[in-house]
């Protein structure tokens, strides 16, 4: 039974994207769509009662079939190279299929509507389903074979889905840079399992946590890579260049990749290592540095951008940066909880993005829009609620998680700079949040623009909407709804994390209750400075002008830099290459070699002209050095 | 038994011998007849690998020994190149079904003739009988490149055959050398390993090709059409690696382990400066050449990393790689067939007009850049760890290699299935029967070795682990 729905919770989107893939060209768009959907809602359902039967008095291991088996010369020795396709089913697994699950079905449903008149809606099912078959294949792992064939499995994904409008020179590009940055990370995160394996022996992560010693320190370095594969898959500061690029994908994609799903990766594999991670103070400050800095930057950043899905794509940076600092302050629960409730509101942004640049003739820039209250009322609403969430309005779910963050992150106990840098970093980055996510409200929704999305001539969008409400519900609930399961004094255990003191560092943030109130207090009035700066006094367009404005407009100029620092010395580096292999290696080797032959073969061929005249030449020569030589030998003697 | 690995050369041979001298005037007829021998010999290779004793892979099996001599023997090393070899050679000759419209009976019957060489050369159990096949086989591809090659045949054809015959004289002086060893009951001291080592190696680094030996290989590819590059990258540069794990590193244990530094710096500036003169390269069959330079430094830097799992993985790097590097030659065959043109700049946009070809070329591509689930990754991984225990800057070195390879290999993919439909194309046909059947099998295969790959290693590290112990016990000699 559970052998089944394991079975069914992992392999159902790809024998689905299979199925699709053959035989769905004489499906209408109706049934390959409610064939995919299904599919995935039907592994979320699958999950869920594994939740029910399982969690939280059992956790098991369901194995399908063994990948990897080297036994490197007697069995009884190690190190034995194994990696196995499994499940692993325990709390942490069976909470992010769930949301995988949940999220990936309604992007699905979503896409049906969205994909409507594009010739390549089947292809875009199939991927879709590909790419929830291998997000599932990287948070069931057991070990950490099998999480790198998901990893890698959602970067090819996610370059073929980013491109997926390949004709576009822009979309092409933009996948090929995302696929390019990401490798970066694979190679660090390859060089990180390979340096845990050499040391401990072993892929499983079981035997990870049970074999690491006191004192091996032979271990910072492998987990330091980890880090690195792990902050450029969560697009972290410094590899998040590819991340606001990757928008030329179709709408659905950025809410099911870049919000929800393959993002967060870097953040669960942190969370799931955590046993080991917890060890390492070293690795914890740079976590929570890389996080703030995150944090920060990509939220002053997204406020000078005008692209609609580029703001909430630098959003998504700045919230996964949130993460990070949890998992820096070793909060790690918290940072999964921040996970799901992000997962929800933002998929919730991006979707509703793609309502709104729909009726607007597919227009993606912001200050070319305003006063779509009135037209798009009901996505109005949802998208309102999805910025409550982000901005960190009291009891919505983006508040709840953030909240408890900054919390544990002033009661840090190790380093108490590092405590006071996570929590005002913090408090920074929530005021620039207000201040960007009510920018995007106002010009979008409440600014003065006649044009702006009359030239729709669709009726309705309802079935873009619907699969937003369960969002906006989440956005709404979810985080009163999933507290007590993070923060509860005896369900702490169940998630595999090591919660430590926890507990005790929120109860005594909670003692000095400015602590919490500042953050309310950042979040009203980064409102209120929003919408007195872009609402009352129309400041946005002047604002761009500025000199800050046009080096966040700039993206802080990261790829400019990129492009200096490493785009083109390598390439001048593999011309030079290039030239060199052939006029250096191959005419110094080969080719002197040739030279060499052919100036012989013409000293021979002079001396063997035929002429009479030249054989008697050398005749006398011949005899006349011959003479001297032995006159000379002779007096020599 | 013993007749199967006579069979595995005799077949192809005589096949090969009728078919140049069948009238040439029914071009039908002779690809079928070609193509019937070949998968006769295909068939027979399959039966050996039944009829195949895993339980005792490390010994040599199925001896062939006539006069009491051993002539012919297979193991778990050697089982896999042959299956590799006839695999690959049917599906070179349906790949050249439609591209060689010259002379067909020579083209099939030279194809089916170097067949029979390279198995013979995988299948030699002694090392007269390999330097014998190990030479003979530069005949059949010298005519193979030098006549139905592209407009610079002749040219590569000579650069190939001199080349790879410099090395080869070097490889009869070893064998000379140890031949006269033996007969004067000598036995093979320190020194003399060196002598033995120095000529080995230098034969099997042109045919790897090593860094800096290698020039000869882009110039063969560009001009070799499909089918042959398919076996030239596919089994013929597999020889070299083969030779060194067969003959080099049991014969002079002591040499290798003691010039392991160079060999490995070798294979690393092979990895790293292969890649980056793929990513300059402006013609497809040269950047997938260079390629397979760079995946064959990661071979050799295995190999030579005097561990176990690095040999192994070498191993199944090489398998691995033929099977992708000949699936990657015959995509862009099958580019060229259609417009006449190498060069990445006149392609763009052919996903839309040729979808099929888009996706298993995607595979491939995902394969060559190591991407696991498919065949490459293995390899790559086991390497990684084998060279990481002797000092992770090796391993960083094949890191470096991954990222290069995702960067020439997708701009590879991107710039000729990717973006507009470039104008100056001729309209590209779909896939043709064959031309799937091909393609099909080789992704499957791709697929299957990544997903599966213990059906090899299994039985591979058997034999390595025999190669093994040579490197362990001059370890223990020499006190580490």
């Amino acid at each position: 039974m559970i052998q089944a729905l394991a079975f069914l919770a992992l392999f159902l989107p790809l024998l689905s994207a299979i199925g699709l893939a053959v035989g769905g060209k004489s499906l209408s768009r109706r049934a390959v769509y409610g064939n995919a959907t299904g599919s995935v809602a039907l592994t979320a359902v699958a999950a869920l009662v594994l939740w029910l039967r399982l969690i939280p008095d059992q956790k098991t291991l369901v194995m399908f079939w063994s990948w990897l088996d080297v036994t490197l010369g007697r069995p009884d020795q190690w190190p034995l190279l194994r990696s196995d396709f499994a499940v692993r089913l325990d709390a942490l697994t069976l909470a992010m299929m769930m949301l995988v699950g949940v999220i990936s079905t309604l992007v699905h449903g979503y896409a049906y509507e969205y994909m409507r008149r594009d010739p390549g809606a089947l292809r875009f099912a199939c991927l879709l389903n590909l790419f929830t078959f291998f997000m599932n294949l990287l948070v069931a792992a057991n070990d950490l074979g099998q999480m790198f064939v998901g990893w890698e499995g959602v970067g090819v994904i996610s370059f073929l889905l980013i491109g997926f409008w390949y004709e576009k020179p822009t979309a092409k590009k933009a996948a090929m840079k995302a696929f390019w940055v990401n490798r970066v990370g694979d190679a660090f995160l390859i060089l990180g399992m390979v340096g845990l394996f050499c040391a401990l022996g072993t892929l499983s992560y079981e035997e990870l946590f049970n074999k690491w010693q006191i004192g091996s320190n032979e271990l910072l370095w492998p987990l330091l890579f980890m880090v690195l594969g792990a902050m450029t898959k969560s697009a972290q500061i410094g590899f998040h260049v590819w991340l606001p690029d990757a928008m030329e994908g179709p709408t659905p994609v950025s809410a099911l990749l870049h919000s929800a799903t393959m993002v967060t990766a870097g953040a669960f594999l942190l969370i799931r290592l955590n046993p080991l991670l917890q060890h390492f103070p070293e690795l914890h400050t740079m976590i929570v540095v890389v996080g703030v800095l995150t944090a920060l930057l990509a939220g002053a950043v997204a406020i000078a951008q005008t692209n609609l899905k580029r703001v909430i794509a630098y959003s998504t940076c700045s919230q996964l940066g949130f993460m990070f600092i949890a998992i820096g302050i070793s909060a790690y629960g918290l940072a999964l909880f921040h996970l799901i409730t992000h997962a929800f509101f933002k998929s919730l942004l991006f979707l509703g993005a793609g309502v709104v640049s729909e009726k607007c003739d597919h227009e993606q820039d912001i200050t070319k829009m305003g006063g779509l209250w009135r037209r798009l009322p009901i996505t109005h609403i949802l998208m309102l609620l999805g910025v409550m969430a982000l901005v960190g309005a009291p009891m919505f779910s983006g508040s709840i998680s953030k909240d408890l963050i900054l919390e544990a992150a002033w009661a840090y106990p190790g380093h108490a700079w590092l405590g006071w840098f996570a929590y005002g970093g913090g408090l920074i980055a929530v005021a620039l949040t207000g201040v960007y996510a009510w920018r995007l409200m106002i010009l979008v929704f409440y600014g003065r623009n006649e044009n702006a999305g009359k030239g729709s001539s669709e009726p309705d969008l309802w079935a873009m909407w619907v699969p937003m409400v369960p969002l906006a519900v989440g956005a709404l609930a979810l985080g009163s709804i999933l507290k007590p399961w993070f923060i509860g004094e005896g369900k702490l255990w169940l998630w595999e994390i090591n919660f430590g003191d926890l507990s005790a560092r929120l109860a005594s943030a909670h003692q000095v209750s400015w602590v919490t109130w500042a953050i309310t207090i950042v979040v009203g009035s980064a409102t209120v400075f929003a919408f007195v700066i872009f609402g009352w006094l129309r400041l946005n367009p002047s604002w761009m002008q500025t000199k800050l404005g046009r080096f966040l407009h700039g993206q802080a100029f990261f790829n400019e830099l990129y492009q200096r620092l490493f785009v083109r010395p390598l390439f001048w580096v593999s011309d030079v290459c290039g030239a060199a292999d052939d006029a250096v290696i191959d005419q110094g080797g080969p080719g002197m070699a040739v030279r060499f032959v052919k100036s012989l073969n013409r000293c021979v061929c002079w001396l063997q002209s035929g002429y009479v005249y030249r054989y008697a030449l050398f005749m006398i020569v011949g005899g006349l050095v011959l003479v001297v030589a032995s006159l000379f030998w002779i007096g020599v003697k | 038994m013993a007749v199967i690995p006579f069979l595995l050369i005799f077949i192809p041979l005589l096949g090969g011998a009728v078919v140049l001298v069948w009238p040439s005037d029914n071009a039908d007829k002779v690809k079928k007849i070609s193509l019937g021998v070949a998968l006769t010999t295909l068939a027979v290779a399959s039966l050996m690998m039944g009829l195949f004793d895993y339980s005792k892979s490390n010994f040599l099996q199925m001896q062939w020994e006539p006069f009491k001599l051993p002539m012919l023997g297979v193991d778990g090393l050697s089982l896999f190149f042959v299956l590799l070899t006839a695999v690959l050679v049917p599906l070179g000759m349906l790949a050249s079904w439609l591209g060689i419209e010259k002379s067909i009976n020579r083209y099939y019957g030279l194809f089916l003739i170097l067949e029979s060489l390279i198995i013979g050369s995988f299948l030699a159990a002694n090392l007269l009988d390999f330097y014998i096949f190990f030479e003979a086989v530069l005949v059949p591809m010298f005519f193979l490149i030098g006549i139905w090659g592209g407009k610079e045949r002749i040219a590569a054809a000579f650069k190939f055959f001199l080349y790879t015959m410099a090395g080869s004289v070097l490889l009869m002086v070893g064998v000379v050398f140890l031949f006269y060893l033996i007969m004067t009951k000598q036995g093979i001291s320190e020194g003399h390993q060196h002598v033995v080592f120095w000529c080995f190696f230098l034969a099997f680094a042109v045919k790897v090709p090593m860094w800096p030996v290698h020039t000869w290989l882009p110039a063969a590819h560009v001009q070799a059409p499909t089918g042959v590059s398919m076996i030239l990258a596919g089994v013929l540069l597999k020889m070299g690696g083969y030779g060194f794990i067969r003959f080099m590193l049991p014969i002079a244990p002591i040499a290798c382990y003691e010039w392991r530094w160079l060999l490995m710096g070798l294979s690393a500036v092979a990895i790293v400066y292969g890649s980056l003169v793929a990513l300059a390269q402006t013609n497809m069959k040269r950047l997938v050449a260079y390629s397979s330079i760079a995946h064959m430094g990661v071979v050799t830097l295995g190999m030579f990393s005097a561990t176990l799992i690095g040999l192994t993985g070498a191993v199944f790097h090489m398998i691995s790689h033929g099977v992708v590097s000949a699936g990657l030659f015959f995509v862009v065959g099958i580019l060229y067939q259609r417009t006449q043109s190498l060069d990445i700049a006149d392609y763009g946009g052919v996903a839309k007009a040729m979808p099929l070809l888009a996706i298993g070329f995607l595979i491939l591509t995902c394969a060559g850049m190591g991407v696991p689930g498919t065949s490459g990754f293995i390899g790559e991984l086991m390497t990684l760890i084998g060279t990481y225990k002797v000092h992770p800057i090796w391993a960083a070195t094949i890191a470096i290699g991954l990222v290069l390879s995702a960067i020439y290999g997708l701009r590879l993919y991107g710039n000729t299935m990717f973006g507009p439909l470039n104008k100056n194309l001729p309209t590209m046909s779909k896939l043709e029967g064959v031309e799937k059947v091909v393609l099909g099998i080789l992704v499957v295969l791709t697929l299957l070795l990544g997903l599966y790959p213990n059906c090899i290693l299994k039985t591979v590290e058997k034999s390595t682990l025999k190669t093994h112990r040579w490197v362990q016990s001059v370890k223990q000699v020499s006190g580490e």
